[in-house]
């Protein structure tokens, strides 16, 4: 895994990544807790029956998974010397199982610090339909050339 | 029960006495086994988690907890999970045994050209052994009416 550094990137900057929700890696992600954030008393990440009597054409993935994958963008990008100190989703539109979805990051601003400096990252998933089902931002600290 | 009335709208109620209140919501310990198997699923490759036993930012939002306070917000018919925020504040490591610490932060309408919505949020702080705050984690429904 490399390291990008903050002089590095510049705003405009671009990060790109690849998902399959699959049915498997949800039913493993729930299988973690049962009872749990993403447990399914409705049957919409489960039932395919059920979810379409919710009205989702199939199965949906728990936002937390979605999430966690749109957050790995970042965490991949960042390196083992990068932080990733908040994210903020807004869940718009349900994530289908079997959907193919791009993750995608664009650094819209970057700020010196004393520690490094701070890049803000546009992060979202498009799906295969052109919708956007998760987006938000996330701040990262990455470290100094000069610092290493 | 409290709550508000916008222009030709109809009453929405929510328990008031219950915003800002925090409660203990149990004691987990951050397990080597879990870790390893959520960075799995979730397809984790940064090395600070899935060599050095540090959690991922998102591994925090996995953690089963008991159900925090409860605004019991009455509108509508439909809710749905419409956002999640979380802001790390200190790294989390295999060992760590953190208590989770609930409330209900606000509740609050907007109506927009879709109709009214109203939005509850709330908050999850997770203290480690130490007795610092290592996370802030904050999820954001939203109630509203689908039909007549």
């Amino acid at each position: 895994m490399s390291q990008p550094y903050f002089e590095d990137v510049d705003v405009g900057d671009e990060i790109e990544g690849a998902w399959i929700a699959r049915t498997e890696q949800v039913l493993e992600y729930i299988a973690l807790e049962p009872g749990g954030p993403a447990d399914d008393a409705q049957g919409r990440f489960t039932d395919p029956v059920r979810a379409r009597k919710l009205g989702f054409e199939r199965p949906i993935v728990p936002g937390a998974l979605s999430m966690s994958v749109l957050t790995r963008l970042v965490t991949d990008w960042m390196g083992p010397a990068g932080d990733l100190e908040s994210i903020d989703i807004n869940f718009r539109r349900p994530v289908l199982q079997g959907d193919e979805l791009r993750s995608l990051g664009l650094i819209i601003d970057a700020e010196p610090a004393d520690d490094g400096g701070r890049v803000r990252i546009d992060v979202y998933f498009e799906n295969d339909r052109g919708e956007r089902p998760l987006q938000g931002v996330a701040v990262v600290r990455l470290p100094s050339r000069e610092g290493s | 029960m409290n709550g508000g009335r916008m222009s030709d709208e109809p009453l929405f109620e929510y328990d008031e006495s219950v915003i800002g209140v925090e409660r203990d919501v149990g004691t987990l310990e951050v397990t080597a086994e879990r870790l390893e198997r959520y960075c799995e699923i979730v397809g984790e490759t940064n090395p600070r988690y899935v060599e050095d036993g540090e959690a991922p930012p998102s591994f925090l939002q996995r953690m089963r907890f008991a159900p925090g306070p409860d605004p019991r917000v009455r509108f509508g018919n439909v809710t749905f999970h419409a956002g999640s925020r979380l802001e790390q504040l200190v790294p989390v490591r295999v060992g760590d045994v953190l208590t989770g610490y609930a409330q209900a932060k606000e509740v609050y309408a907007k109506t927009g050209r879709s109709g009214t919505m109203v939005f509850a949020v709330r908050r999850l702080t997770y203290r480690n052994q130490h007795g610092e705050d290592v996370a802030y984690s904050d999820q954001t429904t939203v109630h509203r009416q689908v039909g007549e």
